[in-house]
């Protein structure tokens, strides 16, 4: 059932110690009080290691390929250079050129557009409708929760690049169906998450207190139960973001993902199978860049879990 | 214990009609007439008609769920619209490959985490406790379809120690167990070390090492033990995983499997034969999902009373 098992330490608690009223803090670094400077503290403690500074600048700096690639690219990633078949690579051709002569550089840039784009927005999807189900299954009541389990159960037993796959088979494949089926097979663990840390918050004396207080069941749930979500939310989101950056690969190297001519870092890699020989440069890059982009997102995500005391032990296949 | 494996297992009857339900609704989720979907383009008007009189499409959804589902129990998965063989007869002819190459990667990921997860725990030297905490993070984000163009580079093609596609016994399983092995081995060593840090810091085995029993010897006696429940867990979770990273897996080693039979169907829009794989692979993962939980509820009384 724990697909994605979360342990919410006493840290992640501790953001909503005592106040009865407005604990609708986010849990910034910048928070001031003793609980601030705890996470202050914890944030310098973290980026004292390699890991941590390697992924964040890892993250920035794909981010900042991605954001300006039209910029940085010296030439369009469909443009097809007759004259320069499949070359190595070269000052004019940074990462050589692919059977079709275009630029690999330039579709590596764009393909880390795509998958950034895939990866987050299916994550977002993915939030959008998992979260207000844990909060529902938390804080609704034992019947509500018994049938939203279920409903998680019955998702979660599709092996999740099945799940994909048999979506992708009835939507047909393309970039936005890459993004619903991708957040149909993770919006389990969103919910799952949220479930079990607002029942864990539920319990405690200053949600009791806000109750006999009067506050409505909205207004618990909003200000006091939603913010204490945010700590594992963050943890995990950064991780899965990874996650689905590899699925979506995934799905493009079986043709199944973002369709040509959008450049696409799963596709290049299967292009790329029929000349491993030949051609090295078609099939290392396109590989590093996606390594190196869940790499980072999962040493950030390994860092904040560290400052938030969070620990995610798998993901979902 | 009765009452609860009672409870466990109406959860499971549950969870396998939803699935068997969800998989149903997939065919009519289809936009449009599903026997259109399943004929195509070129459909005549009566080949329609009659698809639709085949597959009994003209009565009520919930009729046509319970014959899809009375038939699915007798191992009736309807046929491939573009072979006309049943779906369970390829199913059966492609299975053997995935689930050959799946338990293979269950069990170099065990072994293989297990090592590096003990390692990273109790090692001293500073080398070998960088190289097996960067390991299981560099495991988590190599994408398997590009550790296995490398590994079919490396050992197929430059060292020509292994053939690098198909499906020709033993040998041919050796790569693309490895790349599908690597992400699972890298949980199992994450969850290895911090459960085995977590057991040597226990008063049991403070008191065992106190009371002058060798260091080795606690390790991998007292610590081992006790840190194999949650690798138990972790393994049995992660079949699913296996399963479905098989389908990329086997496209990149062109193993004949399962995997590549639901891409092939999916790209002649094969309906029945997507549907079939589908099931009967969701049905296993829930299946060994509850096998393992009872193992473990056997193996750790306490947790069947959570």
């Amino acid at each position: 059932m724990a697909q994605a098992s979360i342990a919410t330490g006493p840290e992640a608690e501790a953001h909503h110690g005592g106040e009865g009223g407005g604990a609708a803090r986010a849990p910034a670094p910048s928070a001031s009080g003793p609980r601030g400077n705890r996470t202050l503290r914890a944030l310098k403690r973290r980026f004292s290691r390699p890991g941590t500074v390697l992924g964040v600048t890892l993250l920035l700096l794909l981010v900042l390929l991605a954001l300006f690639a039209p910029a940085i690219q010296r030439h369009d990633p469909t443009a097809i250079h007759y004259q320069a078949l499949q070359v190595g690579p070269s000052a004019e051709f940074w990462f050589g050129t692919d059977d079709l002569g275009r630029s690999v550089f330039a579709r590596v840039l764009h393909g880390l557009r795509t998958s950034l784009l895939i990866g987050t927005a299916s994550v977002a999807l993915a939030l959008v409708i998992g979260v207000p189900l844990g909060l529902l299954a938390g804080y609704g009541g034992r019947r509500l929760d018994g049938f939203i389990l279920r409903f998680l159960e019955i998702d979660l037993a599709f092996p999740s690049i099945l799940l994909a796959i048999a979506i992708v088979a009835v939507l047909g494949p393309g970039t936005m169906n890459t993004v619903y089926a991708i957040a149909a097979s993770t919006v389990p663990i969103y919910a799952l998450t949220v479930r079990s840390t607002t029942r864990s918050l539920a319990q405690r004396e200053y949600v009791q207190a806000a109750r006999a207080l009067g506050a409505s069941d909205l207004r618990i749930v909003v200000r006091h139960l939603l913010p204490g979500v945010v700590p594992p939310l963050l943890v995990i989101t950064t991780v899965n973001v990874g996650s689905a950056v590899l699925a979506a690969a995934g799905l493009g190297y079986l043709g199944l993902g973002a369709q040509p001519p959008t450049p696409e870092l799963g596709t290049m890699l299967s292009e790329a199978r029929a000349y491993l020989r030949q051609a090295w440069w078609m099939s290392v890059f396109p590989g590093l860049t996606i390594t190196a982009l869940v790499l980072s997102m999962n040493l950030v995500g390994d860092a904040l879990g560290d400052i938030y005391d969070v620990r995610t032990t798998s993901g979902r296949g | 214990m009765a009452s609860q494996l009672s409870s466990r297992a109406f959860a499971l009857v549950v969870v396998l009609l939803g699935v068997s339900l969800a998989t149903f609704l997939m065919v009519h989720a289809v936009p449009g007439d599903p026997a259109f979907a399943l004929l195509g383009d070129q459909a005549t008007a009566e080949d329609i008609a009659r698809v639709r009189r085949d597959l009994g499409l003209d009565r009520p959804l919930p009729e046509q769920y319970f014959r899809y589902v009375t038939r699915a129990v007798q191992g009736d998965l309807g046929t491939s619209i573009r072979t006309g063989q049943p779906v369970i007869r390829a199913i059966q002819e492609r299975f053997p490959s995935t689930i050959y190459l799946t338990l293979a990667a269950i069990f170099l990921s065990t072994v293989s985490g297990l090592i590096v997860g003990i390692v990273a725990a109790v090692s001293r030297n500073r080398f070998v406790e960088f190289f097996v905490s960067v390991f299981p993070l560099v495991g988590l984000s190599l994408p398997t379809f590009w550790s296995g163009l490398l590994l079919i580079t490396l050992f197929g093609l430059v060292l020509q120690w292994v053939p690098v596609v198909g499906d020709a016994g033993l040998r041919s399983l050796i790569l693309p167990a490895i790349a599908l092995a690597l992400p699972t081995s890298a949980v199992v060593a994450r969850m290895t070390r911090t459960t085995m840090l977590a057991t040597l810091g226990e008063e049991f085995v403070r008191t065992a090492r106190a009371k002058g029993v060798p260091r080795r010897l606690v390790i991998y006696k007292h610590a081992l033990k006790a840190a194999l429940i949650p690798v138990v867990t972790v393994v049995s979770l992660q079949f699913g995983a296996l399963l479905g990273g098989a389908i990329v897996v086997e496209s990149v080693f062109a193993r004949p499997g399962l995997g590549r039979l639901a891409v092939e169907a999916i790209l002649a829009r094969d309906f029945p034969v997507v549907q079939g794989v589908v099931l009967v692979s969701a049905v296993i993962f829930v299946l060994v999902n509850f096998a393992a939980e009872l193992v473990y509820s056997a193996l750790d009384p306490r947790i069947s009373k959570s």
